[in-house]
């Protein structure tokens, strides 16, 4: 095996950027110890200002509501009280929207995954007949989609409300993705491949047993990517389902948001449609629906830089 | 078997065929369409006062809107007691209660709807009539005894006028008022203007003084700092102008600007009342308000809840309130002034140059009728059910109060939640009852709840509410100004009139309030601003559709 850097100690960018790490043995310039420093303090705002509200959301979901109304938590909880995670852990549509989102996330992107790799293999293939056309049309749909009525009467003619399927299949294969797979699996040695044919593995034989291991990386990657755009997703869901107990939990919390802040019905009923759910209540939720995945990512990021490195390193 | 098909129709079977690859219709002029033969599961003697039952059991579907404070339940008792009573199953396709008007939209424009379209504001049906997915209610209401009987009883007539589309129909079914119930004004702290030895204003010339005074005892601090971007406060002061405005930025929603055109009765014509006298003086009024420091600036960018904040924590002493946001206000304060340290309630609505006035329309928002309906064999049972369901009073007791002697009580005219009941969103019933009618059983929930009798609509109604209310009996009504029954087309170009102009009326109101803008000295510019964007041919067009409407009929 070739020596290769500690994986964890590499940050990702330098993937994208090809590899300068071995630059750091030589004395740097002045200007580039500059441009570090410049970049680091860049860097460290950008960080800054993409973590504060998170911070901020946590500190809410923490503290009293009464410090919340004065407008005096902003970084540290103020009033300790996680009373309200109690009440919100309490409520039994939270658990069944939770699982719904768990169940859809896993289903839609094992579906996304298989029907992905399948198609971004067999385009990178240059052999496929009509390969410059099955390209065309998936980017055609990248310019032009369908709308949301006509899309809608699909799914409805095929039967597929109120089923997983529904958010499983519509959105299952996202084109970029594609690209980006189709891309990699071209850049695997040609020889490689022929060797397995003489070796006499047939097609299904070879994605499975030589150009999937190599592939780890953009798998890992491809997974994230669809796993995370599935757990944050709500629009299929609130098109497609008509139950409440089929609602993936970004519904139940977009409910609760738009609840308190929903003041297009007021002036013109009084009804009592009215509601004010406490910021309190809203950053409880937010926190529990983003921990799974802000706990998974590390561990999948961290699994797919070592995946990137495996492949470079046989290539 | 006669059945004629409207144009309407066969505008709705082509949509629908193109979607389900069916195609059928055949074509025949206008007229009321012909119900008969569709008399599977109706009632052979069903009057106003007659209790709905089919004979046989019956389906339909409803859009059902889902609100966080009181989540929809399978198990809620709603559903079960009206079937119990009227032999009717109701499947609810449940939608959240945030984006329900674009689930709402796709369903009805791809041809899904539900039977029953619930929760839909007067204005809302617009967009679908054109469509022809949404059924022309007003053909058939005379299938509806309870709810002709409501209408002819209680003068309803001009209120419906205001619904009625550019072919003279309307396409919704409205809740119906008997009497017109008003809930936005103003609340101060009372405690603070006890201490002052002011009394609650009840005009705004007394607003502002009030503000004054407060100013004077509290420098630095504004008095009025207001929620709903500052639309309610232009809306209500807006009737006693003589005008209509009021639009919240933040939310992208219009209180009482609307369209900006104004109606007046004696003249039968419209006007853009933003571009008026009465108009210039209310906006007049407020740029003094916040030039002498009364009204906040951040009235118009602010969130609601950061307005709130500034009131339930001693930041601010007025804010525009109703019966309910006055509760959960008091929560908030017990929670950060301490319960007794502050006092707050509805003031009276205030007054202006032309007196006490009240404007507002005494239609609710309602239901939509999907078309399909029209054609299946229960059609007539599917009317009578709804008269019945919406316009009834049993049915209204029903849905608001739930089983009698079970859920609620009703003793001497009086209504209240049997012991071990709660209504808890009216403070109604024993606080520490474990169960409450609405968010366990769906009773007096508001896809079911529209007007109704006073006596109804006031049996919620907290003491405090109910007094308030009663404060309201000496104003002068103002007569709904109608919708500009537009066609398909002209609504179109209208509406890209609309935007420009209310866009530029949104601007200019801010920036005369704000004092970025003078009142007097720019007012020309403002006015010469709005003729550019072609308001003559915008109020012309809205008095040709009027005439166009009514002369058909």
């Amino acid at each position: 095996m070739i020596e290769a850097p500690a994986a964890g100690a590499v940050p990702t960018a330098s993937l994208v950027l090809g590899n300068t790490k071995h630059r750091s043995r030589i004395r740097q310039s002045r200007g580039e110890r500059i441009f570090g420093v410049v970049n680091v303090v860049i860097l460290l705002l950008a960080v800054a200002i993409t973590l504060f509200p998170f911070v901020n959301v946590v500190a809410q979901s923490l503290s009293s509501e009464k410090y919340i109304d004065f407008g005096l938590v902003s970084v540290w909880p103020r009033g300790w009280d996680v009373s309200t995670y109690g009440l919100v852990l309490k409520d039994p549509t939270f658990w069944i929207n939770y699982r719904n989102t768990v169940v859809y996330t896993v289903v839609s992107t094992a579906v996304s995954m298989v029907l992905s790799t399948m198609f971004a293999y067999a385009v990178s293939r240059p052999e496929l007949k009509g390969r410059k056309f099955f390209i065309g049309m998936a980017i055609v749909t990248m310019l032009y989609s369908g709308g949301i009525i006509p899309t809608y009467i699909v799914v409805n003619k095929l039967n597929l409300t109120d089923t997983i399927w529904a958010i499983a299949l519509p959105g299952a294969i996202s084109v970029f993705n594609v690209l980006v797979m189709k891309s990699f699996f071209e850049n695997l040695p040609d020889e490689l491949l022929e060797a397995a044919q003489i070796d006499g593995l047939n097609t299904y034989g070879i994605l499975l047993r030589i150009v999937l291991p190599l592939s780890k990386a953009v798998m890992a990657t491809m997974i994230l990517i669809y796993a995370v755009g599935q757990w944050n997703s709500w629009f299929p869901a609130f098109l497609y389902m008509d139950h409440s107990d089929l609602y993936p939990v970004t519904v139940y919390l977009r409910n609760l948001i738009a609840g308190a802040t929903g003041a297009q019905d007021a002036g013109a009923s009084a009804d009592g449609n009215l509601t004010q759910i406490g910021a309190n209540i809203k950053s409880v939720t937010m926190v529990l629906i983003v921990i799974p995945i802000l706990f998974v990512y590390p561990f999948i990021q961290r699994y797919f830089v070592t995946g990137i490195m495996l492949g470079s390193v046989k290539g | 078997m006669s059945i004629k098909v409207t144009r309407r129709d066969v505008l709705v079977m082509g949509l629908a065929g193109a979607a389900a690859g069916l195609l059928a219709g055949c074509s025949s002029s206008g007229g009321t369409p012909v119900v008969s033969g569709k008399t599977t599961g109706m009632m052979k003697s069903y009057a106003a006062g007659t209790t709905f039952k089919a004979p046989q059991p019956l389906k339909f579907t409803m859009l059902f809107q889902d609100n966080p404070a009181y989540p929809y339940k399978k198990t809620w008792k709603v559903f079960d007691q009206i079937k119990k009573v009227t032999n009717v199953e109701l499947d609810p396709t449940v939608v959240p209660f945030a984006d329900f008007a674009d689930k709402k939209s796709v369903l009805i424009n791809a041809g899904k709807a539900p039977d029953i379209i619930a929760k839909t504001y007067p204005g809302q049906e617009a967009p679908f009539v054109g469509g022809g997915a949404v059924l022309a209610v007003s053909d058939y209401t005379k299938y509806m005894p309870n709810f002709t009987q409501k209408v002819k009883d209680w003068n309803l007539e001009a209120d419906l006028s205001t619904i009625k589309q550019s072919d003279g129909k309307f396409y919704l079914l409205p809740g119906l008022h008997q009497s017109l119930n008003p809930d936005y004004t103003l609340s101060f702290r009372d405690d603070v203007l006890d201490a002052l030895g002011l009394k609650q204003p009840t005009t705004w010339d007394e607003v502002k003084t009030t503000l004054q005074a407060i100013k004077q005892a509290h420098p630095g601090q504004y008095p009025l700092s207001d929620r709903y971007g500052g639309a309610n406060i232009l809306n209500i002061a807006a009737t006693q102008y003589g005008t209509m405005a009021g639009y919240d930025a933040a939310t992208s929603s219009s209180w009482g600007l609307g369209n900006g055109l104004l109606f007046d009765w004696t003249k039968e014509e419209f006007s853009y009342t933003p571009a008026d006298d009465n108009y210039k003086a209310l906006i007049a009024f407020f740029a003094d308000l916040v030039k002498e420091g009364l009204l906040d600036p951040e009235t118009f960018t602010q969130t609601d809840d950061q307005a709130t904040a500034k009131f339930t924590t001693g930041k601010s002493f007025a804010i525009s309130t109703n019966a309910q946001q006055l509760n959960l206000d008091r929560t908030a304060m017990d929670k950060n002034l301490g319960a007794g340290k502050y006092k707050i309630s509805k003031a009276p609505i205030p007054g202006g140059p032309l007196g006490h006035r009240l404007a507002g329309s005494r239609l609710e928002n309602g239901i939509m009728l999907s078309t399909s309906v029209s054609k299946r064999d229960d059609f007539e049972a599917f009317l009578q059910y709804v008269d019945w369901q919406w316009y009834s009073d049993e049915a209204q007791i029903l849905v608001k109060w739930g089983i009698k002697d079970v859920t609620y009580t009703y003793k001497n005219g009086v209504y209240d939640t049997a012991p071990g009941w709660k209504l808890a969103a009216y403070g109604i019933g024993d606080q520490s009852a474990t169960k409450d009618i609405r968010i366990d059983d769906g009773f007096s929930c508001g896809n079911f709840m529209y007007g109704g009798t006073t006596a109804i609509v006031e049996s919620t109604m907290p003491a405090e509410e109910l007094a308030w209310q009663k404060t309201l009996t000496s104003y002068e009504i103002v007569k709904a100004t109608p919708t500009v029954p537009y066609t398909q087309v002209q609504a179109q170009q209208a509406g890209l009139l609309q935007t420009a102009i209310t866009d530029s009326t949104n601007t200019w109101t801010q920036n005369f309030i704000l004092g970025k803008k003078d009142v007097n000295n720019d007012w020309d510019a403002y006015i010469s601003e709005l003729n550019g964007k072609n308001l003559k041919q915008y109020v012309d067009g809205a008095n040709q559709a009027y005439k166009a409407a009514n002369k058909k009929a």
